[in-house]
């Protein structure tokens, strides 16, 4: 990426990522810094929670005799995992805290700086 | 040669442009040439295909047959450049509420492939001379239905285009605002850019437009100089109500 139009689009990328994260932290009630506390702190327990689910399925794994029920339990995770993901981006679409994609189609960008941003 | 010359200089040159949704065509073989360095109104009256025309050279929305040309340039073969030079204030929708006027604004430079701090630096500037410094730092989905089209207009501007677009740019805008924003653009015409608006202010057209065109029913039916549309004795909006087929007297209703 070190021609002058890989450059360009990196550029367009960064401002891209730039204006979502933007629009994430204005929809924040307030954005000030009580309520970016707030957030942090329902991210942490929210994902401090799988963490020890995960954790502990981990462990009651581990024990003999316990294999049996790890085909059940993938499915179960793997598929609540998908739902999740479903949802995620509809929520936040919806809620306005998420760049509409399509409104880009006006700027002169190569459709790779979209999907760079979405693919990563 | 000055055929050909005038025919090398169009900033929009459409033909046999068509958009069917579904059996209806809400744009129907239209055929339409802008030269460069005009003030061009496109008229109508609600659901003639101003809008879908618009959006189809913005490349929003694809023909179904047809060809658009942009500075020369071929749509969407070259889309890439072409919008990189024309400026949009296209409906309101396609605004991000969630950023702030001045971020929104500062986004928009960088995707005309602005550097950061020159962004930054202009859209200070466009906030201070729209006079949005202090809505600046609210959320444009805060904004009123003027400032959203003060912003818009702003970020058309940012990047100095060749080519304004503009879907009823001054709908809302109070006459403080209205009078810049006709300003600015006279401005930019005289640089020599061309500008293409569609308007209900049959009014401001008239002062503003040396070249209109009245579309009905997706059809081009009538387009002229302004001067050569003066010359009878008709007022635009005459014109513009006898062309689109609406000359009848309304009824008056019996309890009013």
């Amino acid at each position: 990426m070190n021609s002058p139009g890989g450059s360009v689009v990196w550029n367009q990328v960064r401002a891209i990522a730039w204006a979502q994260w933007r629009s994430s932290w204005n929809r924040l009630p307030g954005a000030n810094k009580g309520s970016a506390a707030a957030t942090l702190l329902i991210g942490i327990l929210w994902y401090g929670a799988i963490v020890l689910l995960a954790a502990g399925a981990g462990a009651i794994m581990a024990q003999a005799g316990h294999e049996r029920f790890l085909p059940l339990l993938l499915n179960a995770a793997l598929f609540l995992m998908f739902v999740y993901w479903q949802f995620v981006p509809v929520i936040m679409a919806s809620t306005g805290s998420a760049l509409d994609l399509r409104k880009l189609l006006v700027y002169p960008i190569r459709r790779c700086s979209a999907l760079r941003y979405c693919c990563g | 040669m000055l055929g050909k010359r005038m025919q090398m200089s169009a900033a929009i040159r459409v033909r046999q442009l068509r958009k069917l949704y579904g059996d209806k065509a809400a744009v129907d073989g239209l055929d339409l040439t802008v030269p460069r360095g005009s003030f061009f109104g496109f008229l109508g009256p609600n659901g003639a295909g101003k809008t879908t025309t618009i959006r189809m050279l913005m490349g929003l929305a694809a023909p179904s047959e047809g060809s658009i040309e942009l500075l020369d340039l071929p749509m969407p073969e070259r889309a890439l450049e072409i919008k990189g030079r024309i400026g949009l204030v296209p409906d309101e929708s396609l605004l991000f509420d969630a950023l702030t006027g001045a971020e929104f604004l500062e986004f928009v430079g960088r995707m005309y492939k602005l550097d950061r701090a020159v962004a930054r630096e202009r859209a200070g500037e466009l906030l201070t001379l729209f006079e949005l410094d202090t809505a600046g730092r609210k959320l444009i989905g805060e904004y009123s239905k003027g400032m959203r089209k003060r912003i818009a207009m702003s970020a058309a501007l940012i990047h100095r285009p060749e080519l304004f677009l503009m879907d009823e740019p001054f709908e809302g805008v109070d006459a403080v605002g209205a009078r810049l924003m006709k300003e600015l653009l006279i401005e930019q015409v005289h640089r020599g850019a061309t500008v293409f608006l569609t308007s209900h202010v049959l009014e401001v057209v008239e002062r503003l437009c040396d070249r209109v065109a009245i579309i009905n029913q997706g059809k081009i039916v009538l387009e002229g100089t302004m001067a050569e549309l003066r010359s009878g004795s008709e007022s635009l909006e005459d014109m513009f109500v006898r062309v689109v087929g609406a000359e009848r007297v309304a009824e008056t209703l019996d309890w009013l």
